[in-house]
């Protein structure tokens, strides 16, 4: 049995001898630009003064972990970190599927192209022009949000301020934004459904609403599910410039996360072993997320990461 | 063939809900369109809502005079082409031989690869390994270091891996070596999703500027996407940080001229996707090739 | 097992290239050869010599090669200057890579103070007093301007100071200030507010003529507007406070904790008032430039805490729809005590650093000779009025005056000819400055240099490095706490009634042992 195992993988790495010389260089890739430069994630570890020895002067080992770690404000910001991420991850992951969805339901193929392209369009515009649409949208002077409600309830909001509004700011924005762009995955996993099962389903009698429960979601469900993952695995990674161009310290009880909190902390020092400590930690949660998710995937789907 | 009912029914919401979508996405476009070309006083006064007022091209002159501009804008195209083709081989390669279920040391190297979306060691080390490479002030500097997002490997790879395993088996029986099988049969069948990894990856290019900013230092090779970030963001960033603006930093540009500048630079990218999408056509390969 | 083993080798290979030593040396390549003497002639070489410069690049006047004031100096001085621009968005970015890698040009322009103390112990910037001797010119400024306190002021621990004072000044001046309209005040009869309570009177009477305006508004966060009106009440705030809320008052002679201070109570509940009667704009903290600008061009506000200067742009787009829109400067209204101040300002904005490796090249004099170069009359000349002819004129007895299409705003001479450029225009010539103001301008600048309404900067504290670490742990947590009550005060949404309890909190935050430290720290150095 174990001879027959050990020449069955000789037999394998015969057979894939070029893909091994194919795969190379993307490891050499890896290694060098993405594993090499990992050197620096001792500072989290190492007293580091700015300026003086880059990668810190002394071991300290988890000093910076304990300073946060024990620091009230740090895990009052964590928090907002981890509920703005989840309420972003609830809204924003299912809305661009259910837009491929119902972009798929157009049948004419003029309009169809055309709304893809206009709905990506937002895609393009940098944070800083975002955030102005966005401040220009709700203020309460200029605003056409607040002439809609002032002229239903007489009154005027000050969205920017209210630390209640921040999250839905942020997340809508979000949606808007990036709606038409990730849906573009989704478009493209559609068009690789085999039209012939959609023939046969008519054929078999199953109305439009059928045939997307049983043909054209199972189509796409390894897309959702990869995407998915990732979107677990990402969601602490928050966008860090609107956060900081949107927020004022009167909304810091929702807004501040801890992208900000480090940055504030590090702008007039180059603080580096203690952002490098946040980060650390932060990147092991991530990858604990996407590790859980993963396997869930693996146990209750077919599909998965590995 | 009839469709029910209820399937009308939503057929009416569905439109409806698409023209709500169109509009909100392509408003502010059309408003900052509509900007560009009219006068800074129109714009002052809240007079621009959809077509231009007192069209005037000023905005879009004051700019293409500037060599900067068009030095900017070769650069890009530039980075952007080289990279992207760079990018989607690099990616290719990566992505396929791990599509394959036999493939030995394929979750070592998964693990390996998913490993890198959430360790970095900052941005220093990076910028002493480019500097070490000979590579500031390089193109290379601007295209290798992100050569390959992760994200787009496991998307691709998802796809390949739904190609039948039928396919894949007739080339081998066919006598066709894993190369062959990768460009004769595995990449006909993955435009749709080669288009999209491309588009994505050209985007991104396109609209780095960051990397430009930390590995260039001479101005002949920046990307328009920087010039374009100084003349919008102008010092609203400083201030967002917490560091006290000074008396430099207040000037700001009239908002035609920064309107002028993303229509420039936006639109050219945008042209892009109706290229792609002729990629998107439904069922086009898996169908035909069983057929 | 080969193939991984060969990775590793690889992988050590790349560590080992990476992190050796001669890595942080890799500067500038040598430029010419040392061969010539230097002449007595005022060029700096006789060979065209070229220097390196990190320059912070602003759109409004984006830089140009070939600006005739660039040619210029490189025919005064036979320089070239290789000026690698940033974008000014992002240079703080630029800035920190450049130095913390060690790939350092001859020049960084434009540093910050607080960021330079962060080098200066590490050995890689050059200490510039250790060369005044070789800098004759600087040293007159020196004395001349008297910059002495000032320059006390980036001194750090070891004695040394670090940064060549650009932007020098004679008077300690401050040019964001309160502006306001006058054709407005004038035509419906208001006096100029001479006191806080004025400014309540005229806003209230303002906003009883144009219901739908705020006549007190605010761009670049709530500290801005703070920072300019806090020394008017005796007190600091916004970006006025660097040290964790504590301000050195000078006439106590003592480190004093703003946020819970009587004076900065006041100065909260005079903005809750202005707020509360719509006197001040809600949106005052969140405001971008676009909007903020849009609302002073289309008359929805009457007082600025804005550069003197940008009117001449408002005025460019506004007085096409109102022919009689003016700003004016106005002296800063007094406070509940009697104070007038804006916010504070040092003898010199900025900086520019000189990296220590300059020192073993042989280009070093030369080098110095150059920056020198910035503090001649000539320079001055060139970089405050620009050349005869193109942006300026002298008059028969001798005095310089700007042509009138600069005065008028027609031609822009920093856009067009890099002059009055931020980073080049290293001494400010007062007499340039106050041509182009107006005269109402001009003379509220008189009566501010008489007031001495401009406070100076906090005295620098001299912590050791684990020090402050330590008071910055303490600062950001207590920063994040009084903010967010400044501007909850102001909103009204924590009420002034539970000033004790925020007062408590403060000292749970850490505020007193904060005070501790600042206060250990500055006894020390007094000491000294």
């Amino acid at each position: 049995m174990h001879t027959l195992n050990t020449k069955n993988n000789f037999w394998r790495l015969k057979k894939y001898g070029l893909l091994y010389c194919l795969i190379i260089l993307p490891i050499v890739y890896l290694v060098l630009f993405k594993y090499v430069p990992m050197y620096g994630i001792v500072l989290a570890f190492r007293q580091h003064y700015p300026g003086r020895a880059i990668f810190g002067e002394h071991w300290v080992g988890l000093k910076y972990f304990k300073m946060f770690l024990t620091d009230n404000t740090f895990w009052k910001v964590f928090k907002n970190t981890l509920l703005l991420s989840i309420f972003n991850l609830i809204i924003s992951f299912p809305i661009p599927i259910i837009f491929a969805l119902m972009l798929n339901e157009i049948k004419s193929k003029n309009s169809k192209k055309f709304i893809q392209t206009v709905s990506y369009l937002p895609r393009f515009f940098s944070t800083v022009v975002v955030v102005g649409i966005i401040k220009s949208l709700l203020s309460p002077s200029t605003g056409i949000v607040n002439e809609v409600i002032q002229f239903f309830t007489g009154d005027k909001i000050l969205f920017l301020s209210e630390p209640g509004w921040f999250r839905t700011i942020y997340i809508f924005s979000d949606v808007w934004q990036f709606m038409g762009w990730n849906a573009i995955l989704y478009i493209a996993a559609l068009s690789g459904i085999d039209n012939q099962q959609y023939e046969a389903a008519m054929i078999d009698g199953a109305n439009r609403w059928k045939q997307t429960i049983h043909i054209t979601i199972p189509g796409i469900m390894p897309t959702i599910i990869i995407c998915f993952t990732l979107a677990v695995g990402n969601m602490l990674m928050i966008g860090f410039e609107k956060v900081l161009l949107l927020y004022s310290p009167i909304i810091y009880s929702t807004a501040d996360i801890l992208q900000t909190f480090v940055f504030r902390m590090g702008i007039d020092q180059g603080h580096f072993s203690y952002s490098t400590a946040v980060g650390l930690f932060q990147s092991l949660i991530s990858l604990v997320l996407l590790w859980t998710t993963n396997w869930f995937a693996r146990k209750y789907t077919d599909y998965s990461l590995w | 063939m009839q469709d029910s009912k209820s399937y009308k029914i939503f057929k009416t919401f569905n439109v409806i809900c698409m023209a709500c979508i169109t509009f909100i996405t392509l408003y502010p476009f059309i408003y900052m369109f509509a900007q560009s070309f009219s006068s800074a006083q129109a714009v002052i006064n809240n007079r621009v809502h959809f077509l231009p007022v007192d069209f005037n091209l000023s905005a879009y002159t004051s700019i293409i005079t500037e060599s900067r501009f068009w030095n900017g804008y070769r650069n890009t195209l530039l980075f952007t082409t080289t990279g992207t083709f760079l990018g989607l081989f690099l990616t290719v390669s990566l992505a396929y031989p791990l599509s394959r279920d036999d493939f030995p040391g394929k979750d070592v190297i998964l693990k390996f690869m998913v490993f890198t979306m959430f360790f970095s060691g900052g941005l220093i080390p990076l910028y002493l390994l480019v500097s070490n490479l000979g590579w500031i002030d390089t193109i290379w500097a601007i295209i290798v270091p992100n050569a390959i997002i992760i994200f787009n490997v496991l998307v691709m790879r998802t796809f390949f891996m739904g190609i039948p395993q039928a396919l894949i088996d007739a080339g081998e029986i066919d006598g066709l070596n894993q190369l062959q099988i990768l460009s004769h049969i595995v990449i006909p069948l993955s435009k749709p999703i080669i288009a999209t990894i491309g588009l994505f990856i050209a985007v991104q290019i396109w609209n780095d500027w960051f990397s430009a900013l930390i590995f260039l230092n001479m101005d002949d090779l920046y990307p328009v996407t920087l010039f374009l970030r100084n003349i919008v963001m102008g010092s609203q960033m400083t201030a967002a940080s917490g560091q006290a603006v000074d008396s430099s930093a207040v000037t700001t540009l009239p908002q035609t001229l920064q309107a002028a500048t993303i229509m420039l630079v936006t639109i050219p990218i945008l042209a892009v996707y109706p290229f792609i999408q002729k990629y998107f056509v439904q069922g086009m390969m898996i169908g035909s090739i069983k057929g | 097992m080969r193939k991984r083993n060969l990775l590793r080798l690889l992988t050590a290979i790349l560590f080992f290239a990476v992190i050796t030593p001669g890595v942080f040396a890799n500067g500038q390549k040598e430029k010419t050869s040392d061969s010539e003497k230097i002449t007595e002639s005022k060029a700096i070489s006789n060979k065209p010599i070229e220097f390196t410069m990190l320059y912070s690049d602003n759109a409004s006047y984006g830089y140009k090669k070939d600006w005739i004031t660039l040619q210029k100096m490189t025919e005064l001085t036979n320089v070239t200057l290789k000026i690698q621009p940033v974008p000014e968005a992002d240079y703080t970015t630029k800035r920190r890579i450049v130095l913390n890698s060690g790939n350092i040009p001859d020049i960084v322009s434009k540093t910050l103070a607080s960021e330079v103390t962060d080098y200066a112990a590490s050995g890689i910037l050059l200490p510039i007093n250790k060369y005044l001797d070789k800098m004759p010119n600087l040293s007159r400024t020196i004395k001349e301007f008297g910059l002495e306190d000032d320059l006390r002021n980036i001194t750090e621990e070891d004695g040394n100071w670090y940064q060549l004072p650009v932007r020098v000044q004679k008077e300690r001046i401050q040019n964001q200030t309160w502006l306001y309209r006058s054709d407005l005040l004038e035509k419906h009869n208001i006096e100029v507010p001479q006191t806080m309570e004025d400014v309540y009177t005229a806003a209230k009477k303002l906003k009883s003529i144009y219901p739908d305006s705020y006549p007190i508004t605010n761009r670049f966060t709530a500290d801005n507007v703070l920072s300019v009106i806090a020394p008017s009440f005796g007190t600091r705030a916004g970006w006025g406070l660097t040290s964790g809320g504590y301000w050195f008052d000078p006439e106590k002679k003592e480190w004093i904790f703003a946020p819970t201070s009587v004076e900065f109570k006041n100065l909260l509940q005079w903005f809750n008032k202005m707020l509360k009667e719509g006197l001040l704009d809600p949106e005052f903290a969140t405001l971008d430039s676009n909007v903020y600008e849009q609302k002073i061009m289309t008359g929805k506000t009457f007082f600025m805490l804005d550069w003197l200067g940008n009117e001449k742009r408002y005025y460019a787009t506004a007085r096409k729809e109102d022919p009689d829109f003016t700003i004016t400067a106005m002296l800063p209204p007094k406070g509940p005590d009697g104070d007038r101040g804006v916010r504070q300002a040092n003898k010199f904005a900025m900086g520019w650093v000189i990296p220590a490796r300059v020192a073993n090249e042989k280009y070093f004099d030369r080098l110095l000779q150059f920056i020198d170069w910035f503090y001649t009359d000539d320079a001055v000349e060139l970089f405050a009025w620009g050349v005869e002819g193109v942006t300026f004129k002298t008059d028969a007895d001798g005095s310089k005056h700007y042509l009138p299409q600069v005065l008028s705003g027609e031609f822009d001479p920093t856009k067009e000819t890099g002059t009055l450029n931020n980073v080049f225009n290293v001494v400010y010539d007062m007499d340039a400055y106050m041509d182009f103001q107006s005269k109402e301008a001009q003379a509220a600048f008189k009566e501010m240099a008489k007031e001495n309404v401009v406070p100076a900067f906090d005295p620098k504290l001299l912590p050791t490095a684990d020090e402050r670490e330590e008071m910055k742990m303490i600062q950001s947590s207590l920063d994040n706490y009084f903010k967010q009550k400044t501007e909850e005060f102001i909103f009204g949404k924590e009420s002034f009634s539970n000033w004790e309890a925020y007062e408590k909190e403060c000292q749970n935050k850490g505020s007193a042992k904060l005070g501790e430290m600042i206060n250990t720290i500055w006894k020390r150095q007094n000491n000294k």
